[in-house]
């Protein structure tokens, strides 16, 4: 009779032993250990030595796409989780094996959410939130003197099915997942899905300004619609620039002769110039008016020489037009073995 | 997440002026009594108190900058390459910095005028510009021997040089009138150029309308460090240079001030300004400054990615196409293919094993070169426990230890892998602290609820037959449940 009571009882006890709740209390302690495995997750303080074991895998130089190894990142996590484990045997219906299962399990879901939320949380942007396991992990290892070079450089993954491309370039990325500097020249990034296509950009505010480059080693200037950022056709050519004085001392705006302060560009002249072709073509941005207009504490300071000619471009409108488009180079993955294809993109 | 549509925007702004300029500023108070009452006359008002006059400053970098402010500078600091159609930059970490003082000596501020266009029948208002105060100058070797290097100084002794030295009116023309905020110990770097090769390499106050501007980036898609805390939008301000390298020369790009030197500064068209008498050199405070070649060898960003993996370095331009070797194995150099191991991102390692004999192992780490399945390997799988009925199976590495059947090696990989997140964890003292007392106390929370659970409903049983059942019927019960209570805890304890 008393087993007839009590067997019942206790199998009801024993199914109470999740974290369920622990994952979505406050639990402070909680949190901390979810977010260390988090990170371990992510590979963070794994030696390098033992993501890159030979230096042939990564020879300077070059770049190197991967599948994470969920197997091995959850030998690694449960290793972390193993201290405080003792050996009961295979028992799993002691009191005991159950709770470390279930706390495995608890701190499988709460790492995999917090290594989600990681990077979002970085930029304080809304967070996913989601303790699902992750089903296909993919990535990238660079080692160039580009990741030195342009600290700041940008990337955007994307699956099969939507990467952007002409005309409408729009796309959903991949979210990132860890994207970070193991050294000065080594760059690591880690993408939730599977990578078809890796855009590596240029930093946006690293965007540079100057001229185009027209035969000869002389320069010219494409203009840019300001309305969607396409060429608009006829742009600056070396003449015109040669006769508006863009070029100080009268160089002839080749690249390659050097006298002591040559090659200084006359800003001003080069804004006006740019207004006056676009205005021509009817694009904007359409101010037009005479250049005195050019105000310094409510009086009118005449720039000489400039009369019958425009104003110049504002700033930000003379900015977009001397912006150089940013560098971008493309990665597809066309076939499951090698290669890997690359192309500039025509941006 | 569903991931981040792509609209990569960068917008330009044509400035962000700060709400006061920097420099002096004075606040008169004074309490008055005036009454417009026909009866009580009161020619002028009755002053209640004396004029009070508060004074303050608003000080900011004037001659010389904080390093963190820069936030980069293109061309990149000491790169080598091909930039002889740029305009040399410098990207400010603070929004307002070119505007918070003037090239000009105008008393007073600067006021934001606006200009109009027509457009369409409608009439369009826009900003016009204000001049910054910063210009981004361009040194070639040849320049650099007719002008000193830079040169370390104070601000002290950056007023006190010779009659043949112009410096900027900074503080009106008495150089000794300096506010009480500028400290003249302060070091600071300074550029003395001849005053020809000034007026050559200067902006036009024209120019300088349009050498600076604010530019607001996306964020998201940069390296951030774990941990870090970065805004989604980025805002930089940015100041350009107004002169394209040389080929083949190496450059000293200086960040400097041109503070009330709208007066001397050429005309747009370069035409050089009335200078001060006698004098033959100007001297500029620098702000930052930085190095870089420009040369023929390609540096550019596409360049250098194009030409990963060894591919087509010769090749100019290099044509988009395959780019071998892409994936972490292994690549015998012959370009054959290996054995499967290395196909597979296999690398052979040197292994001591636990008996002190020396053989090769392989091993992987977690980024392999192939597509993987989550749910092979078998003897992994009890990381992936749904159920809680199942228990962990590992207690130590070895049981990780996998053998190739075929030739007898070892596969250490996994082994490793739990073997270092062990260690990694027992590294880091917190965590291992915390981690194995949350476990403890998850566990003793577990047996209290199961212990609370087993009484409430054992008890009510055993009080309802306390009456109809004898002593002996009730000692069993009682007996029975504390049994298992121990029995169950003993287990634990073991």
């Amino acid at each position: 009779m008393s087993k007839s009571i009590i067997k019942p009882i206790f199998s009801s006890a024993m199914s109470q032993v999740t974290v369920g709740d622990t994952l979505s209390s406050d639990d402070p302690i909680a949190q901390q250990i979810f977010q260390w495995l988090g990170n371990l997750k992510l590979l963070h303080n794994v030696p390098f030595r033992y993501l890159v074991p030979d230096e042939r895998l990564l020879p300077p130089e070059s770049i190197k796409f991967f599948h994470l190894d969920l197997n091995w990142v959850n030998a690694l996590v449960d290793g972390a989780n193993s201290i405080g484990r003792y050996a009961t045997g295979l028992d799993t219906q002691t009191l005991y094996n159950k709770v470390e299962g279930s706390l495995g399990q608890g701190l499988t879901a709460g790492s995999t959410l917090t290594a989600r939320n990681n990077r979002p949380n970085i930029f304080k942007a809304p967070a996913p939130n989601d303790p699902a396991p992750f089903e296909v992990v993919t990535g990238f290892l660079l080692r160039s003197k580009v990741v030195k070079g342009w600290k700041n450089l940008q990337v955007s993954a994307f699956d099969k099915n939507n990467y952007p491309d002409p005309p409408n370039r729009e796309g959903t990325a991949l979210p990132i997942l860890r994207f970070e500097h193991l050294s000065e020249e080594v760059l690591i990034g880690i993408f939730e899905g599977e990578m078809y296509r890796l855009d590596i950009h240029e930093p946006s505010e690293g965007l540079h300004f100057g001229f185009d480059m027209a035969q000869g080693d002389l320069l010219s200037k494409n203009l840019r619609n300001p309305i969607d950022g396409t060429n608009a056709g006829a742009g600056l050519s070396p003449t015109d620039l040669n006769n508006n004085q863009v070029f100080r001392n009268g160089n002839a705006g080749s690249p390659t002769t050097g006298n002591p302060g040559g090659q200084v560009i006359n800003l001003y002249n080069l804004s006006v110039l740019l207004n006056q072709k676009l205005n021509s073509q009817g694009l904007p941005p359409g101010y037009t008016e005479p250049a005195a207009s050019v105000l310094i504490d409510g009086t009118s300071k005449n720039v000489s020489g400039l009369s019958d000619t425009m104003n110049p471009l504002v700033s930000s409108d003379f900015a977009l037009q001397m912006i150089e488009g940013v560098g971008m180079v493309s990665f597809y993955n066309t076939a499951p073995g090698d290669p890997i294809d690359c192309t500039k993109n025509p941006a | 997440m569903a991931g981040t549509i792509v609209s990569e925007k960068a917008q330009f702004i044509q400035h962000h002026l700060p709400g006061l300029d920097a420099g002096e500023y004075a606040i008169e108070v004074q309490h008055q009594f005036a009454a417009d009452d026909d009866e009580q006359q009161i020619p002028g008002g009755v002053d209640l108190t004396d004029p009070l006059l508060y004074k303050f400053a608003i000080s900011g970098p004037q001659f010389s900058l904080d390093p963190t402010l820069i936030h980069t500078v293109f061309p990149p600091k000491e790169a080598l390459g091909e930039f002889s159609n740029v305009l040399p930059h410098v990207v400010l970490s603070n929004q307002t910095l070119p505007w918070i003082r003037k090239p000009i000596t105008e008393d007073g501020h600067t006021t934001l005028n606006t200009g109009s266009f027509p457009d369409g029948a409608k009439t369009k208002n826009y900003d016009l510009d204000i001049p910054s105060w910063l210009a981004v100058l361009i040194l070639t070797e040849a320049d650099l021997e007719h002008s000193t290097a830079l040169q370390q100084t104070t601000v002290q002794n950056f007023f006190s040089n010779g009659n043949d030295v112009f410096i900027s009116p900074v503080f009106g023309q008495n150089p000794n009138n300096q506010p009480p905020w500028v400290l003249p110990s302060a070091n600071c770097q300074a550029l003395k150029l001849p005053l020809d090769l000034f007026s050559k390499l200067a902006p036009s106050l024209a120019d300088l309308f349009m050498m600076a501007n604010v530019r607001k980036v996306e964020m998201s898609r940069k390296p951030a460090q774990a941990g870090s805390d970065v805004d989604e939008l980025g805002t930089y301000s940015m100041v350009l240079g107004n002169r394209i390298p040389v080929s083949g020369q190496r450059h000293l790009a200086v960040l400097v001030s041109l503070e009330n030197m709208g007066n001397y500064l050429p005309d747009h068209n370069g035409n050089p300004a009335t200078m001060p008498a006698g004098a033959t050199y100007a001297l500029l405070p620098v702000l930052y400054s930085w190095h870089f070649t420009s040369q023929g060898d390609s540096y550019q960003f596409e360049h250098l990615l194009e030409c990963l993996n060894d591919r087509a370095p010769n090749g100019v331009p290099v044509v988009p196409g395959p780019l071998p070797q892409a994936r972490l194995r292994l690549y015998p150099p012959d370009g054959s293919t290996g054995p499967e191991p290395i196909e597979q991102g296999f690398v052979p390692l040197k292994h001591t094993t636990r008996n002190n004999v020396t053989t090769a192992s392989w091993y992987r780490g977690p980024l392999a070169p192939f597509a993987f399945d989550a749910n092979a390997g078998a003897a992994l799988k009890v990381f992936q426990t749904q159920d809680g009925a199942k228990s962990p199976a590992i207690f130590d590495a070895d049981a990780l230890l996998r053998l190739d059947p075929t030739n007898g090696l070892f596969d250490l990989s996994y082994a490793s892998a739990w073997q270092l997140g062990r260690l990694i964890a027992l590294q880091d003292k917190n965590f291992s602290i915390q981690l194995y007392q949350w476990k403890r106390s998850q566990a003793s929370a577990a047996i209290v609820n199961m212990e609370e659970e087993l009484i409430q409903e054992t008890f009510p049983e055993i009080l309802a037959n306390s009456s109809s059942a004898d002593d002996s019927t009730q000692k069993m019960l009682l007996e029975g449940t504390l049994g298992e209570l121990i029995k169950r805890t003993e287990r634990f304890k073991r």
